[in-house]
């Protein structure tokens, strides 16, 4: 984005987006290496530090997965320099066992890992709170308040990290990494290129005689860490308040705390303190801070992380202060201004302010007047014309009668054939499950079975899967929708691109190649506009017992648009021929591209919208073939 | 005086209410003011509801807005306006594109019905103190149809609410963009602004 300036001069002052700003943190405490698979609400971290990664001599790429990339940033790490592995909050779940290893044996380098955790699930299909990873490998916790304390903490946590030789996690939430501000830029440390490796095998090899021993290293280490913690900047008593009532806040929710105050007209009366480090806390500091308030309350987002931690010390301080947090502050969603209002307003004993009434009307009578608008298949996307042709084989073969065809999917752009009229994806768990569940499946109900998994799925974590229906003999039909690009978070690329994440062409690892040498019985490869062949080829994979891959491929339509209209291309769109359409309305009922519409009783397209896929054009979309090339 | 300014843009994912706001942000900030900037990513491309909140304030300020807090809602859509309008004061002003993008999720008993863009615009106009709509697509067309947003945030700094002056505004853009998609949307700028700016 040329609007913000990651790679400007010291001193100087531009709009940064949360994540650009963590990036330029990093780029400041002298970054060699980042990894990272994309993931929202994370993409942007390595994305910012693909693009200036030249200039600061910083390593780039988009590994295969979270865990590839925790283990290249480790390699990093022990090498003696400084490296970054970022991913979406669900992402560290891959990332696990790594770091579960790792924190054991100490680091050279500063290493950060970042959970970008999606509170508030905007983008994700749950809202675990890392922290409780962290404190499980014994990673210390940074987590800012906002895009500014970002910045200064990233910095800060590498730094912190080498000091002590211990890995560290970064956890910053939607609302930061997508929040933007003001920030001025600080000076860059300059990293060196190469590092060293320090051969030590009774440290780099975690054989169990070295993790006992390194364990009990481990838990001295966080003791002094946990002495360290008092006096870092990032955990301070922000007021005193006076002696009544105390609110311990972390992360995001320190500034809606403080806009909170405000609102209520609390004033300097009551107590402020807040947390940057929630593991380990600074014991002390906490501990004088309830020992000079009567009740306190702990504000965080998502799971009781510091309350029940702060419960504890209260207990080990013998000090009788109330403390209260999730009877106040909701456990699911964001705490944003009204969530924090009232649960202060319901601790403080007062009324909380009227506003919200209005609010709460207008959008009860908005509600009632608009419909809900998710996310949908893009005009002219491939998935759409694949979604469609298996419900179209899945009538044609008269599968419905029988169930219909149980049609598993995964993490992408394609989770959206959820969505109506496509209604094509019936279960999700996780990355890379759509084959894995398929496999199941096939061993204990009688339906046919058609899965769906990306591209950059399928090589995240969809082969292991496939050779496990190969070899435990699964009856079942995957199709690859390959839109050569990951899509969904920023059309990074990934092992089927042909190209790195810095641009450089690379070896481009072909799907069918990787399904044939895992053994599946029958493979084919046809576009995902070719509506015909598409039908044809799953049809003869549903008839085929085995493993059956159809590879669907065609680039996503938003990034080939762009190219065509780069290269001076015309896009041909198409319009209804009024004359033949009987307004039977099977166009908007089974396909639903977002360009067609019914305006009074007249169905047409929104060429604005039309990226001129022809898939309107086929006889199963429109039975008319009304739909024609405008000239 | 103190400047604390809170701007909220609706649109649909596509229509560029995120990129606008970054430029808004960005505008305020050579004006040496503060901003704090939230908007949607990810899940919201091509077709999904989307918003910005833009904070724009030259002491403290947060990117979390309230609801009832918001001086200007910025509709890039009538329905995506509705749908945002709960933030808004109710001394605060509407600025809303005329023209419905119905989702292609409705199912078709309801199409119809929703069809109304009338109901929408009474029903802003009914609890809001000022709305000004207009048919920004039309306008946008006439330039590139890409340049919505930028038309909308013209009619934005007509009704005066914005502490930017059109010439930074129009700065940011040639310090943004390549001369010919800035010169595009400072046209598109100024046929908002010129639009709205009678109503």
């Amino acid at each position: 984005m040329a609007i913000s300036n990651v790679a400007g001069n010291p001193g100087e002052k531009t709009l940064l987006l949360g994540n650009e700003a963590i990036a330029r943190g990093f780029i400041e405490g002298g970054l060699r290496v980042a990894a990272s698979y994309p993931g929202t609400p994370a993409s942007e971290i390595l994305n910012t530090l693909i693009n200036v990664g030249d200039k600061y001599g910083i390593y780039t790429e988009w590994s295969t997965n979270e865990k590839v990339a925790a283990e290249v940033a480790i390699s990093t790490a022990i090498s003696g320099l400084r490296s970054m592995v970022s991913m979406k909050g669900v992402g560290v779940n891959v990332a696990s066992e790594p770091f579960q290893a790792f924190s054991y044996m100490g680091t050279v380098g500063g290493i950060v890992l970042v959970s970008a955790d999606d509170v508030g699930m905007h983008s994700s299909h749950t809202e675990q709170d890392n922290r409780f990873f962290a404190r499980e490998a014994y990673l210390p916790i940074f987590e800012p308040p906002g895009p500014m304390g970002a910045h200064q903490m990233a910095k800060a946590a590498l730094d912190f990290s080498e000091k002590w030789g211990q890995p560290v996690m970064f956890r910053t939430t939607t609302r930061i990494g997508h929040s933007a501000a003001d920030i001025t830029l600080g000076p860059v440390q300059k990293t060196k290129e190469k590092g060293e490796f320090k051969r030590d095998p009774n440290r780099w090899v975690n054989l169990p005689v070295n993790a006992r021993r390194m364990r009990r290293e481990l838990i001295e280490r966080m003791e002094k860490i946990g002495e360290e913690v008092e006096s870092i900047p990032f955990n301070q008593i922000v007021a005193e308040g006076d002696g009544q009532f105390g609110v311990i806040s972390c992360g995001v929710t320190f500034n809606v705390v403080r806009e909170a105050f405000k609102d209520l007209g609390l004033g300097d009366k009551i107590g402020l303190m807040k947390i940057g480090t929630p593991y380990p806390l600074p014991k002390k500091m906490v501990q004088q801070f309830l020992a000079s308030n009567e009740r306190v309350l702990i504000v965080e987002e998502v799971e009781p992380f510091v309350e029940t931690q702060v419960k504890s010390l209260a207990h080990e301080g013998s000090l009788s202060t109330q403390i209260l947090g999730k009877e106040h502050i909701p456990l699911a969603g964001e705490s944003g201004p009204r969530e924090v209002v009232m649960g202060l307003s319901q601790f403080m004993g007062m009324e909380p302010p009227n506003r919200f009434e209005r609010a709460d009307r207008i959008w009860k009578e908005a509600q009632a007047l608009i419909p809900p608008r998710p996310p949908v298949l893009c005009p002219g996307c491939g998935h759409r014309t694949a979604f469609f042709a298996i419900n179209v084989v899945e009538k044609k073969l008269g599968l419905k009668k029988e169930g219909g065809i149980v049609k598993p999917s995964d993490i992408g752009c394609y989770t959206l054939g959820y969505q109506s009229p496509l209604n094509a994806v019936d279960t999700n768990y996780c990355m890379g499950s759509s084959i894995g569940a398929s496999s199941g499946f096939s061993h204990v109900i009688d339906n046919k079975i058609v899965c769906t998994i990306g591209d950059s799925t399928f090589f995240h974590s969809g082969i292991p899967p496939l050779l496990n229906a190969v070899y435990n003999k699964a009856d079942i039909n995957v199709v690859v929708l390959d839109n050569s690009t990951t899509a969904m978070t920023g059309f990074q690329p990934h092992p089927g691109v042909g190209t790195t994440a810095t641009g450089q062409d690379t070896k481009c690892i072909l799907i069918e190649d990787v399904a044939r040498a895992c053994g599946a019985d029958t493979v084919d490869v046809v576009g995902s506009l070719d509506l015909d062949g598409l039908v044809e080829a799953l049809e003869k994979a549903v008839n085929t017992s085995g493993v059956s891959v159809v590879v669907a491929r065609q680039p996503c339509v938003l990034l080939d648009v762009r190219t065509r209209l780069k290269k001076g291309e015309k896009i041909k769109k198409y319009q209804v021929d009024q004359e033949l359409c009987t307004k039977c309305e099977l166009c908007l009922n089974l396909f639903g591209c977002p360009a067609f519409r019914k305006i009074d009783d007249v169905i047409d397209v929104d060429l604005a919208l039309c990226n001129g896929c022809a898939a309107c054009a086929n006889i199963l979309v429109c039975p008319q073939e009304a739909f024609k090339e405008v000239d | 005086m103190a400047v604390d300014v809170k701007v909220v843009l609706a649109g649909v994912g596509g229509q560029g209410a995120v990129l606008a706001g970054y430029v808004l942000a960005a505008s305020a900030i050579k004006e040496g003011l503060s901003v704090r900037t939230y908007g949607d990513m990810g899940m919201s491309r091509r077709g999904g509801s989307v918003s910005s909140f833009v904070n724009i304030f030259d002491k403290e300020g947060t990117s979390a807005t309230a609801v009832g807090t918001a001086d200007l809602l910025v509709g890039l859509e009538p329905i995506e306006a509705v749908r945002y309008c709960k933030y808004l004061k109710e001394d605060g002003i509407v600025v809303v594109n005329s023209y419905l993008i119905l989702p292609s999720t409705v199912g078709k008993k309801d199409r119809a019905e929703l069809s109304e863009v009338e109901n929408l615009l009474e029903f802003l106009k009914k609890n809001f103190k000022k709305t000004i709509v207009f048919d920004a697509n039309k306008i946008a067309c006439e330039i590139n149809s890409l340049t919505t947003n930028i038309v909308m945030l013209g009619a934005a700094f007509s009704t005066g609410k914005i502490p930017v002056s059109t010439e930074t505004f129009k700065q940011t853009l040639r310090d943004s963009f390549a001369p010919e998609i800035a010169e595009m949307n400072i046209e598109a700028f100024e046929r908002g602004y010129d639009e709205c700016n009678r109503k």
